[in-house]
Order: C-alpha cells, then sequence, then structure tokens
C-alpha cells in the first residue's frame, strides 16, 4: 500500500471514529467521494475497530499463561478440556465438547436410558461448591423447566458424577442471539419475530415468580428454525454473590419478586471489583441491578429492552470502554435513538424500546404480558402493511459464515455466559473482591507514645470491621497462625510477621499502618499490599492536628482507603460510624479496651475481666467495652455481672457501629432480658448484614439448644466452626449439641478437634470431661481435673465436675468436699455468682438424696452469696423438693416479677418450682398441670453452664408416682436413660434410677423392677452408706424379692 | 530454586541475544518460563485471570522490576524495554508454535478463536497468528507494529510505550487504536465479511 494512502485512511479512520451511526456512514460517504474502495477499507476497519475494544488489551504473557493452565490441567486429568469425551458419566456417554467458559464446559451427550441426544454442562468447582446456592438453582432451574415454555430452554437433570456437578439439558443447535446480531443490525419482521417469543417467555416466568436477572443475548439460543429459547434460567443465582443479603428470601414465589441482587450483576460493591464481571454483561444490567438494589421482574425488562435496542440497531444501548463508562451510561444517559442509528425502525418499535429502557423502574413497562402485547400488535400493523407491498422474503435463517466457522453448526449451548470469567475490568487486579481477606499489622509507632501501641490498630479494626466488603482475619486466626509460626499468640505483628501470616491464612492483602509525629502534628499513614507480589493496592495518609484529633484523622484514613479497596460509596457511607463514637474519645480506654480483646482471644475470658474493667473506669459510656464485659462475665457463670453489663451497653447503644449495635441489642435480648426469641431475631438480621461473622451463628444456636432444639442448634454451630476454626467456644458449643442427640461419637470428634488446635478453654475442658464420664474414664477424668488445675475458671468448673461425678456415685461426703474447693477456688477469683451456683447445684443433688437439712443450707447459703437468676431457680426448686414451699414459692414470685420476659425462667424453671411446691403439698395432678408449660423445652440447658437437665421429667415421674401410675412414671424416668448424652453426670440421673425402678414394682412387673434396683444399687455400690435414699432402696429392693 | 539473576546479568544476555547469541535466548527462554508456568499455576485450581496479581507484575519480576532499582539511563531503559518486548513476542510465539505444531500433527496454524467466548472484541488469540499479521502490519506501519509489540508483548503502559518511541502518548493511543481495528480485521473469524 502507499503510504500516502495509509495515512489518508489513516486520517479519516480517526476522524469517523469519533462520530456514531448515520453521521459517521454520511462523513465516510463524503469523505471518500467515489474511490469506493478507499471507502470500503475504511468501512470495514471501522467496523472491526468497534468490535476490537478489548481485543489484546490483556498481555501476551496473561494468554499463553492460561494457555499453558488449560493444558496442564488437561495433562492432569483436570475436569478441564476433553477429558470427558468418550466417558460414562452416570447414564449418559459424552460425545463431543461444543464449548466451554467460566460458567462451565458443554458438551453433547447421549441419554443411555432415553436413547436421546442431551448437552451436558458441567459447573466449575468454584461454582458448585456453595451447596445452598445450588440448591436455589436447583429449584429455579426446575421451576423454569416446569414452565415447560416452548421458548426456555429445558433442564432434563441436575446431577452429579464423582463429584462433579453437571447440569442435564435439552439439546439445541443454533446459535446464540449475540452471535447472531454480532454488530449487525436486524430485519424488524426477524426482530419482532424474537423478541415476541423472548417476552412470552419472561411472562410466563414471571408469573411464577421467576426472574431470570441475566438476560443478554449471549443466554439466548436462536435455533435453525428460528425459535428463541432462554437459557440458564437460574444459573445467575450461581455465579459469585455477595451472601447473606435476604439469603432468607431466596425461595420462588412472592419472595423471589422482592428480593436482593444477586451474582455478578448484584450489589453495589461489586461491580467495578468483581473479577467476574464482564462488559458484556454489565451492558445489559438494569440499573437497580447497577445500583445493587432489590430487584424484582422489571429488571429483566430492561435487560430485555437492552437486548432489543441491539437487535434493532447492531449496536450496544449501553457501551462504554470500561465497566465505570457503562454503569454511568445505564444510571443516567438515554441511549441513542434507535430510529436514528436505523432509519428502517419503526417508530413504534422505539418506543417500545424507549419504554422498557425507562431508568426508574416505576415508570417503565410493567410487565413482560404488557411487552409482548405491544409487539404482537406491531407485528400485525407491520406484517399487514408490508404484505400489501412486497412478498415476504426472509433471508435464510442460518448465515453463511456460521458454517464455515463452526463446522458442526452445533451450538455451544450456553457457554458464551463463560466470558464473564473471562474478561475483567482492569481495576479487578489491583482491587480486593470481597471474596479476599485482609489481614492488619501493628502500628508502626514513631511517636515513643505508647498510648498509641495497640489502640490505633484496635480502632481501625473498628473502623474496617464496619464494612460488610472488607474480611479481616480475627485474631484468634492471627493468633493461631502465629502459634504454628512457632511464635507465642499475640506476639507483635511487624509487617515481616504479618506478611508471613498473610500466605498463610491464604489472604490476599496486609494492611500496615504507621504513625509520626511532626512537630505537634501527626501524621497517620495506611498501606495495603499484596502479600504474595509486594504491590501496593491502596495508600492513605491523614494529618492530625494534635493528639485529640489523631482518631478523627485515622477515620478518614481509613474511609479513604475502603473507597479505594474497591468498596462502594453506598457502603462506606451506610457503615462508618467515626472511631471515636464507636469506641471512645478516651485513648486510654482505647488502650485498655484494646488490650482486653487480646487477652480474651489469647488467654480467656478470665484473664481478659480486667482490661475491660479498665476501660469504663475511664469512660463509663464505653458501650462495647460493656459488651465484652458482660460476654466474658457470661463464659464464667456469672450471668447477673453479665446481665447488668449488657444492659448498660444497650442504654449506650446509640452511637456504636452497624455490627456492634446488633451485637449489643441481640445480647441483651439474650441475658439481659432473655427474650430469646427477640434475640434470635436480632442475630438473624446480623447474620443477613454480615454473613461472615461467626457470632450470630454462635448465638443462634445458643437460642436453639436453649430452647431443647439441638438438631437446629447443631447446624448453626457447625456454621460458626466453618467460619472460625480457632475459636474454642464454637467447638465446645458443637460437641454439647452432638451429646444432646445422643451423638456422643461425633461430640468426640469436635472434642478431639479442638485438642489437636490446642484450644484448652475451660468449655472444651469441660466436654472432654463429659465424654470421659460417659465412657466411665475415671483416668481420664481425674488427668483432666489435674490438667485444670491453677488455671482460673478452669479450676473450679473442673472440680464442680468432680462434685457432680462423686454424687452420681452417692459419694455424698466426697461431693461435698469437691463443691467446697470449687466454690473457693472461684472465690478466688472473684467468681461469687459462679460458687453460689456450685452451692445451688449441690442443693439439688443433697435433697434427692434425702439430706433435706443439707440441702436447706446450701440453698439458703447461695443465695445470700450472690443471688442471680441461676442461683434463684435452683435454690428455689432445691427448697420446695426440701420442704421449704414458703421459701420457694417467694422466690418464685421474685422470679416472675424480676424476669417477666425471660423465656427459660418463665417457660423452665417456674413451672417446675412450682410443681414441686404441688408435689410438697400432695397435689400430683395440679404439678402435671403445671409442668405441660415446659414440656417443649424440658430437654434444653437451663443454665449457662452447669450440668442441670431434664429437672421438669424428673418430677413430672414423682407425680405419675404419687398417682401410682407406674407406666407413665416408667416413661418419664427413662428419658434419663435415653438422653445420657444430655444427662451426663447430673447426679439425679442415677436416682431416675430408683424412680424406674419403683415405677416398675407399681406396675407389678417384678423382674424389670428388680433389674432397675440392681442398676441403681450397683452404681451407688460405694455410696455412703447413711445416705437415706440408699437406705430406703435397700430396704424396698428387699421386699421385692 | 535458581535464585534470580541479578540486573547486569538479565541486560548483558538481553544485549548478547540482541548481537544473536542463541545461547543467550535459551537462557532468557528459561527464565520467562518459570515466569510463565508460575502465572499459569495461579490460574488452575480455580484461580480466576486478574484475580491473583498483575500480569505485568509479574513481567517485571525478572526484567523491569530489577531495572527500576537502579539508576538507569534513560536510553538505556528505553532500549530495555524495546529488547524485552521484542523477547517476549519470540518466546510466546514459539511457545504457541510449538504447542499448535504438537496438537494439529503439524498441520495448519489456522486462526483459532473460541468463539463462544467472544464478547466485543474479546477473543483469545493465537498468537501463531497474530505474530504473523503483525509481521504484515509492519511492512505497512512499522511503528504501529512496534506499538503493538511493546504493549501486547511487552506489557508496557502508554505512558512508557511513548517514552520507547518517543512520541506523544495520544500518539500511541491513536496507532495503537488503529492497529487493534486492523489486527482483529486479519483474525476475527468472520473472514469472508472482510474486505
Amino acid at each position: 500500500m502507499q503510504p500516502e494512502r495509509w495515512r489518508q485512511i489513516e486520517e479519516l479512520y480517526h476522524a469517523a471514529r469519533a462520530l456514531e451511526g448515520q453521521e459517521r456512514a454520511a462523513f465516510v460517504k463524503k469523505a471518500c467521494g467515489h474511490d469506493a474502495g478507499l471507502q470500503q477499507e475504511l468501512e470495514s476497519l471501522l467496523a472491526s475497530g468497534d468490535e476490537a475494544e478489548s481485543f489484546i488489551e490483556t498481555p501476551a504473557l496473561d494468554y499463553a499463561a492460561q494457555e499453558l493452565a488449560k493444558a496442564k490441567e488437561a495433562a492432569a486429568g483436570g475436569e478441564e478440556t476433553d477429558a470427558w469425551v468418550g466417558r460414562a458419566v452416570s447414564h449418559y456417554r459424552v460425545r463431543e465438547k461444543l464449548g466451554g467458559g467460566g460458567m462451565g464446559v458443554v458438551y453433547s451427550a447421549e441419554d443411555t436410558k432415553l436413547k436421546r441426544t442431551v448437552a451436558l454442562k458441567f459447573l466449575p468447582g468454584e461454582l458448585s461448591k456453595d451447596r445452598q446456592a445450588l440448591e436455589r438453582f436447583q429449584r429455579e432451574a426446575r421451576a423454569a423447566s416446569a414452565l415447560n415454555h416452548p421458548n426456555i430452554c429445558v433442564i432434563h437433570d441436575i446431577d452429579e458424577h464423582e463429584g462433579q456437578r453437571f447440569i442435564v439439558m435439552e439439546y439445541l443447535e443454533g446459535q446464540t442471539l449475540k452471535q447472531r446480531v454480532a454488530g449487525k443490525l436486524l430485519k424488524t419482521d426477524e426482530v419482532l419475530d424474537l423478541a415476541i417469543q423472548i417476552a412470552d417467555a419472561l411472562d410466563a416466568a414471571h408469573a411464577k415468580g421467576i426472574i431470570h436477572r441475566d438476560i443478554k443475548p449471549a443466554n439466548i439460543l436462536v435455533t435453525r428454525r428460528g425459535q428463541a429459547k432462554i437459557l440458564d434460567f437460574g444459573l445467575a443465582k450461581l455465579a459469585p454473590e455477595k451472601r447473606g443479603l435476604g439469603a432468607r428470601a431466596w425461595g420462588l414465589g412472592k419472595e423471589a419478586l422482592q428480593e436482593r441482587p444477586t451474582t455478578f450483576s448484584g450489589t453495589s460493591e461489586e461491580p467495578l471489583t468483581s473479577p467476574g464481571v464482564a462488559m458484556g454483561t454489565i451492558a445489559y444490567m438494569s440499573p437497580e441491578q447497577a445500583r445493587g438494589e432489590d430487584v424484582d421482574a422489571r429488571t429483566d425488562l430492561f435487560s430485555f429492552g437492552a437486548m432489543l435496542y441491539e437487535m434493532a440497531t447492531g449496536k450496544q444501548a449501553f457501551n462504554g470502554s470500561s465497566s465505570a463508562v457503562i454503569f454511568e451510561a445505564i444510571l443516567n444517559r438515554p441511549p441513542t435513538s434507535p430510529v436514528r442509528l436505523n432509519p428502517d425502525c419503526p417508530t413504534e418499535l422505539e418506543r417500545i424500546i424507549t419504554k422498557a429502557l425507562e431508568k426508574n423502574r416505576n415508570l417503565r413497562c410493567q410487565s413482560a404480558a404488557e411487552l409482548c402485547a405491544d409487539l404482537k400488535r406491531l407485528k400485525r400493523d407491520t406484517d399487514s402493511g408490508r404484505a400489501a407491498v412486497v412478498g415476504a422474503v426472509r433471508e435464510p435463517p442460518l448465515r453463511k459464515r456460521w458454517k464455515v466457522l463452526v463446522p458442526a453448526t452445533v451450538v455451544l449451548v450456553a457457554a458464551a455466559i463463560g466470558v464473564m470469567f473471562y474478561v475483567r475490568s482492569r481495576q479487578a487486579m489491583t482491587r480486593l473482591t470481597d471474596k479476599d481477606t485482609i489481614v492488619l499489622s501493628d502500628f508502626n509507632n514513631q511517636t515513643g507514645d505508647s498510648v498509641f501501641d495497640d489502640t490505633l490498630k484496635q480502632g481501625l479494626a473498628v473502623q474496617l470491621e464496619q464494612s460488610p466488603f472488607l474480611d479481616l482475619v480475627s485474631e484468634r486466626r492471627v493468633n493461631a497462625t502465629l502459634k504454628l509460626m512457632g511464635r507465642p499468640a499475640g506476639d507483635r505483628l511487624t509487617p515481616e510477621v504479618t506478611q508471613e501470616v498473610c500466605q498463610r491464612t491464604g489472604s490476599k492483602a496486609m494492611l500496615t499502618g504507621s504513625i509520626a509525629g511532626l512537630g505537634s502534628q501527626y501524621v497517620i499513614g495506611l498501606k495495603v499490599v499484596n502479600c504474595n507480589t509486594g504491590d501496593v493496592l491502596a495508600e492513605a495518609q491523614e494529618q492530625a492536628a494534635g493528639k485529640e484529633a489523631v482518631l478523627k484523622a485515622l477515620d478518614a484514613a481509613a474511609v479513604s482507603l475502603r473507597g479505594k479497596l474497591g468498596e462502594s460509596l453506598s457502603s462506606v457511607e451506610k457503615y462508618a460510624t467515626p472511631v471515636a463514637e464507636a469506641t471512645t474519645p478516651s485513648l486510654e480506654a482505647l488502650k485498655a479496651y484494646s488490650l482486653g480483646i487480646k487477652a480474651e482471644s489469647a488467654k480467656g475470658d478470665a484473664a481478659a475481666l480486667p482490661f475491660f474493667k479498665r476501660a469504663v473506669e475511664l469512660d463509663p459510656h464505653f458501650a462495647m467495652a460493656h459488651a465484652w464485659m458482660s460476654t466474658a462475665y457470661f463464659n464464667l457463670d456469672e450471668v447477673g455481672r453479665s446481665a447488668e453489663n449488657v444492659r448498660k451497653a444497650y442504654d449506650l447503644r446509640e452511637k456504636v457501629s452497624e455490627r456492634e449495635r446488633l451485637r449489643i441489642e441481640g445480647d441483651y435480648y439474650l441475658i439481659g432480658t432473655g427474650e430469646l426469641e427477640k434475640g434470635a431475631q436480632t442475630y438473624d438480621l446480623w447474620q443477613q448484614t454480615y454473613p461472615r461473622d461467626s457470632w450470630p451463628y454462635i448465638q443462634l444456636g445458643f437460642v436453639s439448644g436453649t430452647l431443647g432444639n439441638w438438631e437446629k442448634a447443631l447446624e448453626q454451630f457447625r456454621e460458626a466452626l466453618r467460619l472460625d476454626p480457632n475459636a474454642g467456644v464454637p467447638y465446645y458449643l458443637l460437641g454439647v449439641a452432638y451429646m444432646g442427640l445422643n451423638r456422643l461419637e461425633e461430640a468426640e470428634v469436635v472434642f478431639k478437634r479442638a485438642e489437636e488446635r490446642k484450644l484448652e478453654n475451660q468449655l472444651v475442658l469441660q466436654g472432654r470431661y463429659w465424654l470421659a464420664f460417659l465412657k466411665g474414664d475415671a483416668a481420664q477424668m481425674a488427668q483432666l481435673t489435674s490438667a485444670a488445675m491453677g488455671k482460673p475458671g478452669a479450676e473450679d468448673l473442673l472440680l464442680a465436675m468432680q462434685a457432680d461425678t462423686q454424687g452420681w456415685y452417692g459419694r455424698l461426703k466426697n461431693a461435698h468436699e469437691l463443691t467446697g474447693r470449687a466454690m473457693d477456688s472461684a472465690l478466688h477469683n472473684d467468681a461469687k455468682e459462679t460458687a453460689a451456683g456450685y452451692q445451688a447445684e449441690a442443693a439439688l443433688r443433697e435433697v434427692e438424696a434425702g439430706n433435706r437439712e443439707q440441702a436447706r443450707a446450701d440453698a439458703d447459703a447461695a443465695l445470700k452469696l450472690a443471688p442471680n437468676r441461676d442461683v434463684r431457680d435452683i435454690a428455689a426448686l432445691a427448697l420446695a423438693r426440701a420442704g421449704d414451699t414458703g421459701g420457694a414459692e417467694k422466690l418464685a414470685a421474685e422470679l416472675d416479677k424480676t424476669f417477666p420476659l425471660d423465656t427459660v425462667v418463665q417457660r423452665y424453671w417456674l413451672p417446675t418450682i412450682r410443681a414441686g411446691i404441688a408435689l410438697e403439698r400432695q397435689d400430683p395432678n395440679r404439678a402435671i398441670e403445671l409442668l405441660k408449660m415446659a414440656s417443649t423445652i424440658e430437654l434444653s440447658s437451663p443454665t449457662a453452664a452447669l450440668t442441670i437437665s431434664l429437672c421438669p421429667v424428673y418430677l413430672r415421674g414423682e407425680a405419675y408416682l404419687m398417682l401410682h401410675d407406674g407406666n407413665r412414671a416408667a416413661a418419664e424416668f427413662q428419658k434419663f436413660i435415653d438422653h445420657r448424652g444430655q444427662v451426663v453426670n447430673f447426679p439425679w440421673g442415677a436416682l431416675a434410677r430408683l424412680g424406674l425402678a419403683r415405677a416398675y414394682a407399681m406396675q407389678g412387673d417384678t423382674a424389670k423392677a428388680r433389674a432397675a434396683y440392681q442398676d441403681f444399687l450397683t452404681i451407688w455400690k460405694d455410696a455412703d452408706p447413711d445416705v437415706p435414699v440408699l437406705k430406703q432402696a435397700k430396704a424396698e429392693y428387699a421386699k421385692l424379692k | 530454586m535458581v535464585s534470580a539473576p541479578s540486573t547486569h546479568e538479565v541486560t548483558a544476555l538481553l544485549r548478547a541475544w540482541s548481537a544473536g547469541d542463541a545461547h543467550a535466548l535459551e537462557e532468557l527462554t528459561s527464565l520467562v518460563y518459570r515466569d510463565l508456568h508460575r502465572l499459569a499455576h495461579r490460574y488452575m485450581g480455580g484461580e480466576r485471570p486478574g484475580h491473583t496479581l498483575q500480569t505485568t507484575a509479574l513481567i517485571n519480576e525478572v526484567f523491569l522490576r530489577l531495572l527500576h532499582t537502579q539508576a538507569v539511563s534513560w536510553q538505556d531503559r528505553a532500549h530495555f524495554f524495546a529488547l524485552c518486548a521484542q523477547l517476549m513476542r519470540r518466546i510466546l510465539t514459539d511457545l504457541a508454535r510449538a504447542r499448535y505444531t504438537h496438537k494439529r500433527g503439524g498441520g495448519a496454524l489456522a486462526v483459532e478463536l473460541d468463539s463462544g467466548l467472544m464478547v466485543a472484541g474479546t477473543a483469545r488469540p493465537n498468537l501463531v497468528a497474530l505474530d504473523d499479521a503483525l509481521e504484515h502490519l509492519g511492512r505497512v506501519d512499522p511503528r504501529k507494529s512496534r506499538v503493538v509489540e511493546l504493549r501486547f508483548f511487552g506489557g508496557l503502559s502508554v505512558q512508557e510505550t511513548a517514552e520507547v518511541l518517543q512520541v506523544s502518548p495520544e500518539t500511541v493511543m491513536r496507532d495503537w487504536r488503529l492497529a487493534k481495528a486492523w489486527l482483529w480485521r486479519e483474525l476475527r473469524p468472520d473472514q469472508d465479511d472482510a474486505a
């Protein structure tokens, strides 16, 4: 080519590129004059340039690496490429690969049972992992298939083969609408034909509450006979999404119409950052999807409008070189009028398109049915009009070039959506996604002022943790990782150490912070670095005029960082309570608080308490310090102090951040008022807002367990553990849930796991002790007890466990002595309530053994020591059983008045205490009536951590004995044996054997009675000889012979 | 693991290669392969492209980042960039050629574009075909061909490309756009529609 000619082409090319549509065409025509060759050259280059937008924009090395990765995976027998061809998968024989992409690889296959050809789509590993998402998808896909609509691709089955999920669907030949359009407009009658079919299918789906959410040309298949088929209904839900928001609303029907956005198309936080987002996908998003708002059926109508626009004009309605530009267009710009781009486009079609593309969905065309009717009317009119002029000359439905290109003329059903995983916005590379976690390093404090040491990191954590987008690696996990690195928990996190922690935890990035003095000023710097490559992902710097302004500057830096890391502005605005407000304006108090949290995760609750106390001394309005104090007390069985602190936190909750407010409110209901239902509602909300937090799962499980629903508790604890495998408490809780279900082996596995991780939390020790007891392993019990000696919080608990065990075997003197030691140990650590709890429990043990005097003395002493809720509950029951009905009644009235909303007090304890009083008054019928109230939660754990259970059951058994109803009495006592994982070493469990023996004797079943007596006497074979109940039992047994 | 060679070594290797030393190419190739395999490894096992790291950063790993740490004169820098891009083109194209030859039993090096994966001109180019087309473009307009070489094979930014070629960034962008249109026309699947 002549250089002059090339220069001419170049000049004209750039000039023409600045223009669009008809203007461009007119310009080219004019500029080329009669030079047809020039015009052709220019037009073909322009057309190609429009398509080449992202061509070779990614460096060659990247492509080469992808190729290599594919080859390697194929060689390694991976799921990719042609490994499936020729193989039998379930009852399908795979024939050939049709295509593939990020959302799956598609093969044609023969269904050997039904002898038909189907398409199999194998879901990539990362998509098929999330079981819940899969189930949702499955439901939706089935529902869409069930519509049996001719324009919806039928999904025959969703199956699994060797752990590989795949979808079996209708085998279709044709091409996607995307390929069909390919930058060229379609003739109006073809547009209408296809559009009517699609609108009709959407109408049918919407009528059933099913939304597609990802309508775009690549998801429409056009068969050779011109039939349109919508592909992948429901699949949009499988793509990576921010879990949680509306996780509950995922179902079908009404709910689905009002649900949160999904997937790649969802959430304002994601579009710029999600690696899965492709231009091709973004371009058809509705404004509400782009903004991350709720999505309803009208979102499909918008996407449909965008598609219709493209069919009618050959151009995308919203185009741009970056996703940000496309978003901007979707949100703010009306597209160029279709008629301007295609003079043949009927004005009525333009009206329909414009109405579908209305940005405000309330002004948009409201239903697919309406749209469909409009399109049909237009078709009728154009048909009759055209029929009058020319005969219907139709192009062959398949373009020639397609045949040339893909000889098989078989389309990769649905594979085109795979693109979204291949194309990416450039930002995605430098920003984080919501799947990434970050590790915080310690601040580099160059000021010499130690007040900044832990404070700034804590403040930063508070600020960053508000973000539903960012996921900080928890202190616990950091500590666990440090241990693996051979460093002590709580070791200083220098940048080097942090980098290793970051890599070991599979995190993407680490955040380092620094503070330096600059005259009277301070400079705060934050930096986020990719810990694998060392690339700086974001940086922020702020100055503070003085010490008081440091927290504010920290806030500003953190907020700016959040934006730079990819969090949406609206999210940053919504969740950005300033640190000083969320925590405390006192740096000293913040420091104490930070140290407390550190101590809690490294050394346990008892070690953390002094710091929290110091924090609230310095700032009595420090809400979160009160909340943490409440938790620590609760874990240490100090329920009264726990409740007091959570109430304080509740009163101060207005200023805290969103996440902290949820925590305070939830805990307030659980501990402060005992309103379990309300607490559960709060935690539900938390779960939805911050789905990666384990806390709400723990608390919801706790609620379920307290209500005796161990199945549900199990689920929640499992999830909590999955989210945070380095905390001790969830192991304990999960183990207890298994025990509650009598699944002792599984419980053992869980405790073993905790042990392997060296999570020597006092509660885990207790769990292991229980299992040792159930196995009759006295050596192990002794060993665990001696392991706990000298550990605050653990020592007293294990001594109390030993006391229970002695009580179980009838050795009451030993039990009494051990309870005394447990109490001393607790009192030594300022745990008065705990000590009182042990003493109250001792009263229950004594009273059923027949030592009524001792029981009364224990109960009174416990009440004197620390009359918290649990102590009063237990003591009242002991007093009732010991004959002090007056004292019991008074306590019951007090409890009723003090805890009017407390679920456990009202439904478990008050009925049981009052039944005890009724029994003492020889009124068994009244007792049975009262106990009905407790029947639904009688298998629960009614105290924070004591081994007390099945009290209502025991009393009901006694009542039936009193009524001489041996049958019913036996059924009650039998529950103690059936639920041994729940009863463990609670001494009433041994005595229930005696109850059972008496019940059998009453029935006249001497053989069974004898066996039960022997059973009891065997347990009590080394019991103190003078225990009244033992003497009675022996006498009864002798009489039976 | 072999320790990373120093800048001087790399620079010397590049110079030796540009002077026609086949052994130098071998050594450089093994350096690039190391990066390539590392990058490929990231793409495997469920990691999605672009998710884990910046490719450019990885290219820099061996070459450019080392260079930044030294006070290198402007001319050296430009020369160094240019050599790197040429080297990448050579190595990656050879690799692709070998792979296709192997796969197709030495048959055609036809354009292979995964049409199922195309959106708005996004495609995985066959590097062999691209190399040929680039050769062709170089005959019509050498600078545009170099822009593509530097940007696509060398992974350079517009600014860096402008530095190497001693033109303005605007000129680089204009060249880049037209070159992409031209190449895409050559390489896209529906050849029969093209002029």
